[in-house]
């Protein structure tokens, strides 16, 4: 069985385009929350959103048409080409035909629903063309990143298990290289700003007003946000061969689902618990080796509590211990991008040795009483890192992501 | 270690039992007819293949069914029927049970009417229990809450060829040892948006001119007609299922995905993913193309059918196969077409009978295949290959055989 690196890390966020900017982001304990430019909200009682702004996908890949392309396709390739230069790769000695894309996504490209439904209203629907059967299945995001490099190793898959759809499709990168199908794969997420999911938010109550403040008692909730991460795994013994700069190891995930409730965690954190629970095992690592969990830490007033019981009930007398950080309190939610820029953070994070801070906490919640690092970096040197993510359909995901060991 | 198929469930235009379904493929009835979903006036193309009269009362009793949508209550009746078929529904243990469902656009009607209420009526008027059903994962979730399955919860997209490579994304978990069984399949639902979209597209049939010819092979074919429902197979660790005395219907020997990074622009180099993706699949059974008994195409009734007869003849040229195409009766169902694949085949692997293409009257002239045929056939058939592969480029190709065949 072939061991599973990191070598190349590609963001786009709301604070921050690129690894490196994204880093000094949240070192300086940034946000990217501002009110909502791409469309107009004043029927909603929330006005914030976090958006992705100046970004050119041009300014990645020149040669591409920006215009055949949605949004949350033009975040992942540029993540993708960011990775790819990060990793040191050179396309021309890349054999393509080992090597492959896994994404992850909520909602795929609806934005172009939006025009679909614009289309529709004004009694105008041919002008809508045939873009929901070329451009809006989703599937469409990962194939058009594999068209792009010629990656033909497997067939380019989009696995839509919404918020929790990166570490998702890093999990299944980690299958295809560890059973030696594949050299190299390009996994992560991405999802679009749109005004369909920030309507869904609003109408659930779930969108703060002003900022996003996980595990404080003063959280509101979460906020919209959008971007992508794309990380380049390959197999140890090919990264060494080419002599790549290695981040971290990639040793196990696990995946479970509540079965309880389609939007709200179970309050045990029943799924969170199992997830977890089966990531160590794949990666044969012990509750005490762990020593930094990324959170899903969306700041919703559930999500935050559920989610520190099922740490405790997973590590146990260790629990408080364990250094505990949401970077959703800078980016905000970036849905099924999230897990893949955290998966992305938590290999930062071990090359670094600086954990971000969970932002805004000032306030802590009696129920979220564990170590969540708040507000300023902290200095810290991290062996394991399990990067957890719940979502929609009760699905959940854990990733333990280790520095590298002989 | 090797998987092996214990049961399966079906609902669908064609049938909801798995014994209908093939009946009705291997008849010449259609199922084909005017759309009543939705208003097709104005569209080129006015016909599908349609599950008419759905009532979900009729197959999960009388309870509040607003919370689901279409593919939603798909997905959960025909994995309840996989369930009972491979004797887990009672069992104390199916929660420790996880799931692979793949589709194209899932929840895309649902989408669609929720924007479409907010940008009508304003934000507040977007109902908030239909918004749950807005993720691509929510036929999976729905599937996983009703029947308590806590295990793997994996949604697959890519192209018509989901299904089936959801089947072989279940396989291959099984066999990595991440779960004792999963179940496995697809869904897709008949809708306006898409409906719309591939007619607008000119690829369904009678939506470039008024003959209406969807007929896989057939030099008159003129693009498919659209199909909906859902199916899964039940798979499990073939240790696992005979501890618990499990009916073994089927073994999955191989399993393959390739694609074309043309995305089908060269009909050359999407010839080649094609042929390759199955040699790809016959390595992973530790088979040659002389082991394969029949062949389930993808063929749609699309112009690009020729590209699959073309890599057909190429891997298979020194053998006539069967082919057959079971999308003449489906329609093409997207993301459940690849699991109505896998169950079809399951079942002429059981029966020795592989359907035939109603109204198949011959291929162009020069036509690379010739083992297609219009009527049913006895075929004694020990494996069999399934295609799946999307328009755009992704190729699947699964390798079934009768229960023991590997021994």
């Amino acid at each position: 069985m072939e061991r599973v690196v990191i070598t190349g890390v590609g963001v786009v966020t709301p604070i921050g385009i690129g690894a490196a900017n994204l880093w000094d982001g949240l070192m300086r304990a940034e946000h990217g929350f501002a009110e909502v430019a791409s469309f107009d909200t004043s029927a909603y009682k929330v006005h914030v959103g976090a958006e992705v702004k100046r970004f050119r996908v041009e300014d990645y890949l020149p040669d591409v048409d920006a215009s055949t392309l949605g949004r949350a396709t033009r975040f992942a390739l540029a993540a993708g080409q960011m990775a790819l230069d990060d990793a040191g790769h050179d396309l021309k000695t890349i054999d393509g035909t080992r090597a492959g894309v896994v994404m992850g996504t909520t909602s795929g490209e609806p934005n172009l629903i939006e025009t679909f439904n614009d289309c529709k209203i004004a009694e105008r629907l041919d002008d809508m063309g045939p873009a929901l059967a070329r451009r809006y299945p989703c599937h469409n995001i990962p194939a058009t990143l594999a068209a792009h490099y010629g990656f033909s190793g497997c067939a380019p898959l989009m696995i839509p298990a919404a918020c929790a759809a990166g570490n998702y499709a890093i999990a299944h990168a980690w299958e295809r290289l560890h059973s030696g199908r594949v050299d190299m794969m390009l996994a992560g997420g991405s999802d679009a700003f749109s005004r369909i999911t920030y309507t869904g938010f609003a109408r659930l109550m779930a969108i703060a007003p002003d900022i996003c403040r996980p595990f404080a008692n003063n959280r509101k909730g979460m906020i919209p946000g959008e971007g992508a991460g794309v990380l380049v795994l390959e197999t140890l013994s090919g990264a060494r061969a080419r002599g790549a700069d290695i981040y971290a190891e990639i040793t196990g995930y696990g995946f479970s689902c509540d079965a309880h409730h389609m939007t709200g965690g179970h309050p045990d954190g029943r799924g969170a618990v199992g997830a977890m629970r089966h990531a160590l095992e794949i990666s044969r690592t012990r509750v005490e080796e762990v020593d930094y969990i990324s959170a899903h830490g969306t700041g919703t007033p559930s999500n935050d509590r559920n989610e520190t019981t099922a740490v405790k009930n997973v590590f146990g007398d260790r629990a408080a211990q364990v250094p505990i950080s949401s970077i959703k309190s800078m980016l905000g939610h970036t849905m099924g991008a999230a897990s893949a820029i955290e998966a992305g953070v938590c290999a930062m994070v071990i090359r670094n040795g600086l954990i971000p801070p969970t932002a805004n906490l000032d306030e802590p919640d009696p129920y979220c009483d564990l170590d969540y690092v708040p507000n300023e970096p902290r200095k810290h040197s991290v062996r394991v890192a399990m990067n957890n993510a719940y979502a929609f359909g009760g699905t959940n995901a854990s990733l333990v992501i280790r520095a590298l060991e002989d | 270690m090797t998987v092996v198929v214990t049961g399966y469930g079906v609902l669908s235009p064609l049938g909801d039992t798995p014994e209908l379904f093939f009946e009705t493929l291997c008849g010449e009835e259609t199922k084909a007819g005017p759309v009543s979903l939705f208003d097709t006036e104005g569209a080129r193309c006015r016909t599908a293949v349609e599950i008419r009269d759905f009532h979900p009362k009729d197959f999960l009793g009388k309870k509040n069914y607003r919370p689901f949508n279409r593919p939603a209550l798909f997905s959960i009746i025909a994995a309840g029927k996989a369930l009972e078929h491979a004797g887990w529904a009672e069992r104390e243990d199916k929660y420790t049970l996880g799931m692979v469902l793949g589709t194209t656009y899932c929840s895309v009607n649902t989408i669609a009417a929720f924007d479409h209420n907010a940008q009508v009526a304003g934000p507040k008027y977007a109902k908030p229990m239909d918004f749950a059903n807005t993720v691509i994962n929510a036929a999976a979730g729905q599937t996983a809450l009703w029947h308590g399955l806590q295990g793997i919860n994996s949604t697959i997209c890519c192209g018509e060829s989901s299904g089936l490579t959801a089947v072989g994304y279940a396989t291959e978990m099984i066999a990595a040892g991440r779960s004792k069984a999963l179940l496995a399949g697809g869904v897709e639902e008949l809708c306006f948006a898409s409906f719309h979209a591939f007619d607008q597209a000119g690829l369904t049939a009678g939506s470039r001119d008024d003959r209406v010819f969807p007929i896989p092979f057939d030099a008159r074919r003129n693009g498919f007609l659209l199909g909906e429902g859902s199916a899964y197979l039940m798979l499990e660790e073939a240790e696992a299922a005979r501890a618990r005395g499990a009916h073994i219907l089927a073994e999955v020997r191989g399993y393959a995905t390739g694609f074309d990074v043309s995305r089908g622009e060269d009909a050359e180099t999407a010839i080649r993913a094609m042929s390759n993706t199955m040699g790809k699949a016959l390595e992973a059974a530790e088979m040659t193309p002389d082991n394969i008994d029949c062949i389930s195409a993808c063929a749609n009734g699309s112009l690009i059918d020729l590209r699959e007869a073309k890599a057909l003849a190429e891997v298979f040229s020194a053998k006539n196969v069967p082919v057959t195409a079971p999308k003449a009766h489906t329609g093409e169902a997207l993301g459940a077409s690849g699991a109505f694949q896998a169950l079809a085949m399951v079942e002429t692997l059981r029966s020795g009978r592989l359907p035939g293409i109603p109204r198949y009257n011959g291929s162009e002239e020069g036509f690379p295949l010739n083992t297609v045929s219009a009527h049913t056939r006895d075929v004694e058939a020990a494996t069999g290959l399934i295609n799946g592969f999307s328009e755009d480029g992704n190729c699947a190709v699964l390798i079934l055989s009768r229960p023991g065949a590997s021994q």
